[in-house]
């Protein structure tokens, strides 16, 4: 959760981010999204294939994380 | 005398000329629109104000809002686009320049030349002295007031006049942007795209792509059918800190600029479905410069002003851009301004330390490093321009320069007549 709110470069000052939070509403530019693929591959240690990344499954911080939860198991 | 065609500057020459000014225009490259033409920026940013809904609604009224218009008009931009909480109207670079030069040749008080580099600028007591050189020839030339456009403030320092520049290390990233060609259309539809950003991340975990070309940003433009990429780059290397105002700097970023695009587009073409008959189709003149220099104005507005969005008596325009800084390539850091007013900026900051004759439109204005980071783009330089144009023109009939002479001049002028 963390990472992506870092990631997200604060884009409403003193918001929170929810977990069911629309992370492309919420400002995930192609930096933001790049440098989240990078860390969460080298943070989890897993790898995300290229037919994992969709829009479906990096829409929020909970998509993310079963997407994550699918790879490392 | 204006110097510098970019948005402020343009917008500054054809407010003044429509005062009824005999105006001379003088840039560099052979075509108006700075940034949004020369640099291939190819999104007009600050001419709507920010708000909820999607609505377009314009920030300022007057020069930006007319040549917005004209942009959709002769098919040279898309729709406004929502992009978060802001709006942006993404154009073709090719048709701005297209849009600016009917606008201006539309105005006969207005001289422009370009190809042409300011040599001299030297203010007496009766007007501004200056001269031009253009491929090896000085002509000397005098005005009754004078607009800094250049971005840089070259007409400011030429003068002896004052400015200040943050550190290399904190300064404003430069963009390079490149246009691409020989893909089709849907290889940036939506999940298409992430197949993109997958690709440039694994290109840059294997070292087959260089650091710089993470955040390759990729953008359609739908009238043009065109596609152009950005990349943010350090502009650093080694010991040397970024310097927009070296040629070593400058030319290093642009030999960088190109070195990326070849490898990026070199990589895409063999992993990405629909890439393999990929090319760049143009690099820019000139990399995009977010920040250099800035002017010492009457009035110096600072970033805390912007973000309250205080009021000033002597208010010209309004900044409706929040401030975007880029002091990393790795990305912006946004601060939105309170309420749904958009901030505003004084004739203050406009009007150069200890003259009055000498102003400053565009992203080199009396402003702090943070407020830069908000007035820098395209659609508040061309308020801050017609504003400063129509003060110039005021000013070369000796008559008294006021927000409000500016406000009235504006209700009349908006128009071409």
């Amino acid at each position: 959760m963390v990472m992506v709110q870092e990631q997200l470069m604060e884009p409403d000052e003193g918001e929170e981010l929810e977990s069911t939070d629309n992370l492309f509403e919420a400002g995930l530019d192609s930096m933001a999204l790049m440098q989240l693929l990078l860390m969460i591959q080298d943070r989890f240690a897993v790898t995300i294939p290229a037919s994992e990344l969709n829009r479906k499954n990096i829409s929020t911080v909970r998509s993310i994380a079963l997407m994550i939860q699918k790879q490392a198991t | 005398m204006i110097a510098g065609g970019g948005s402020a500057g343009m917008a500054a020459g054809i407010m003044a000329a429509r005062q009824g000014a005999k105006t001379l225009l003088l840039e560099r490259q052979g075509m108006l629109g700075g940034m949004a033409t020369t640099a291939l920026v190819h999104s007009v940013c600050g001419l709507y104000r920010m708000r909820e809904d999607a609505k377009a609604v314009y920030a300022n009224p007057g020069f930006p809002e007319e040549f917005a218009s004209a942009l959709l008009r002769d098919r040279h931009a898309d729709a406004p686009t929502k992009m978060g909480r802001l709006m942006v109207l993404p154009h073709h670079p090719t048709g701005f320049a297209q849009t600016a030069d009917q606008i201006a040749q539309g105005e006969s008080n207005l001289q422009i030349w370009f190809h042409t580099e300011l040599t001299r600028v030297e203010e007496g007591t009766e007007g501004v002295e200056f001269e031009w050189s253009c491929r090896g020839t000085q002509v000397r030339a005098c005005a009754r007031s004078i607009v800094d456009a250049s971005g840089d403030g070259t007409a400011s320092v030429l003068a002896a006049k004052a400015t200040e520049q943050t550190s290399g290390s904190k300064l404003q990233r430069p963009a390079y942007i490149f246009g691409l060609a020989g893909m089709p259309f849907e290889a940036f539809a939506e999940d298409n795209r992430l197949r993109v950003v997958h690709a440039i991340v694994e290109g840059v975990r294997s070292g087959a792509l260089p650091k710089a070309a993470m955040g390759a940003q990729f953008r359609q433009i739908q009238v043009s059918q065109e596609v152009f990429c950005t990349v943010d780059l350090s502009g650093d290397q080694g010991d040397s800190l970024y310097d927009p105002l070296h040629p070593a700097c400058l030319s290093r970023i642009d030999r960088e600029g190109r070195e990326i695009a070849g490898r990026l587009v070199e990589y895409l073409r063999t992993k990405v479905e629909g890439f393999n008959k990929c090319q760049v189709s143009q690099f820019p003149a000139r990399a995009g410069v977010r920040e250099s220099r800035r002017v010492i104005t009457e009035h110096l507005l600072t970033g805390d002003e912007l973000m309250r969005a205080q009021a000033f008596p002597d208010a010209i325009a309004n900044a409706a851009w929040p401030i975007e800084l880029r002091e990393t390539a790795r990305g912006p850091k946004w601060s939105y301004y309170e309420g749904e007013e958009p901030p505003q900026i004084p004739l203050g900051s406009l009007q150069v330390k200890g003259s009055d004759r000498f102003f400053v439109a565009g992203r080199c204005l009396g402003a702090d490093h943070r407020a830069q980071a908000a007035i820098r783009v395209m659609g508040t330089c061309m308020a801050t321009g017609q504003a400063v144009g129509i003060a110039a023109a005021i000013r070369a009939e000796d008559k008294p320069v006021s927000a409000e002479a500016i406000g009235k001049a504006l209700e009349c002028r908006a128009e071409p007549t």
